[in-house]
């Protein structure tokens, strides 16, 4: 059986990755799929290593290569599921804690401060979930969306962590708060709905 | 035609996993390229495995601890086997017994003569 040589390998390897930014994961399997492929081609009577290597790039993917662009995002998106699983469990309970909170507050009933304390907390847990997820391939996102993740870690971190000093008595909350709001207003709030705005347009 | 073919990639995507862990267990050890190939060959050219599809598959399954890889330097490329897990050994038998069970309760379903045995 034909079998590529070092040099026929870089080029295949170069001719891919040119295309397409694979995940680590995968590129080597893609690039050994194309590699059997082209020599299966030479073994069957082909000659010209650029005709195999065409012929093998429209075997693997006949749309294009940006079709493992595809695959790409749903290995991500896998990755990230365990995170956006605890990122979604830790809100509901928050909301939930946080409502009881106020409920027990508005009634005069006893827990209000234990339940909002507690929701407070789990505020500040899933803005760390929301801020580990969002860093991978954070350098691909588009600006608003890293805007969104530098403003809204810090806004949502501090403003939880003030409001849960302030219910505890415990100093810097004002400060806190103040730079949690102030960036929340200034900065998160407006890439936000304009970024919202700017796709219900283009939908 | 075309819209055939569209509906077996549909069918196809249910069920690959349990191909691949079948086929694993009948081979014990395959790379992608392999199981692509294998798939054509017994279906008669009927399924082809997308490599778009067959990738991810393979990692969600290693990554579910279904199976588990193993790599060998070919020149300067590398080649991932997988084989199954002792996991894996218990899931492709339920998985494949699962899959026999949806196939008989579709023909069930689709037999034109089953329909006329439903109490009205």
């Amino acid at each position: 059986m034909y079998q590529l040589n070092d040099t026929q390998i870089s080029e295949i390897h170069d001719r891919l990755m040119s295309n397409v930014v694979l995940n680590n994961g995968i590129e080597p399997e893609i690039l050994d799929h194309v590699c059997v492929i082209i020599e299966e081609k030479f073994d069957q009577g082909e000659t010209s290593f650029n005709e195999a290597f065409e012929q093998a790039l429209f075997i693997v993917c006949p749309n294009g290569i940006g079709e493992f662009e595809i695959e790409k995002s749903f290995l991500l998106n896998h990755k990230n599921l365990n995170m956006k699983k605890a990122l979604f469990f830790s809100t509901y309970l928050s909301v939930t804690s946080l409502s009881l909170g106020f409920l027990c507050k508005t009634f005069h009933w006893h827990g209000g401060t234990t339940f909002m304390l507690a929701g407070f907390c789990l505020l500040i847990l899933s803005t760390l979930f929301w801020f580990t997820g969002s860093m991978s391939r954070f350098a691909q996102k588009p600006l608003s969306e890293m805007v969104q993740i530098l403003t809204g870690t810090p806004a949502g971190f501090m403003t939880a962590t003030g409001c849960a000093f302030k219910l505890m008595y415990w100093p810097y909350a004002d400060m806190l708060m103040l730079f949690g709001f102030v960036i929340f207003i200034v900065l998160f709030l407006p890439v936000f709905f304009y970024k919202q705005y700017e796709k219900a347009v283009a939908e | 035609m075309q819209q055939e073919t569209l509906n077996q990639r549909e069918l196809l995507k249910g069920t690959l996993g349990t191909i691949i862990l079948q086929l694993l267990n009948d081979r014990k050890k395959m790379y992608g390229y392999e199981i692509t190939q294998l798939v054509k060959q017994k279906s008669n050219g009927v399924l082809l495995i997308k490599e778009g599809s067959l990738y991810p598959a393979l990692h969600k399954l290693e990554a579910d601890g279904f199976i588990k890889s193993e790599e060998v330097y070919i020149g300067k490329r590398v080649r991932k086997y997988y084989s199954l897990t002792a996991v894996g050994k218990k899931r492709t038998k339920a998985s494949v017994q699962e899959l026999h069970s949806f196939i008989k309760t579709m023909q069930d379903l689709l037999t034109p003569n089953s329909l006329n045995n439903v109490p009205t």
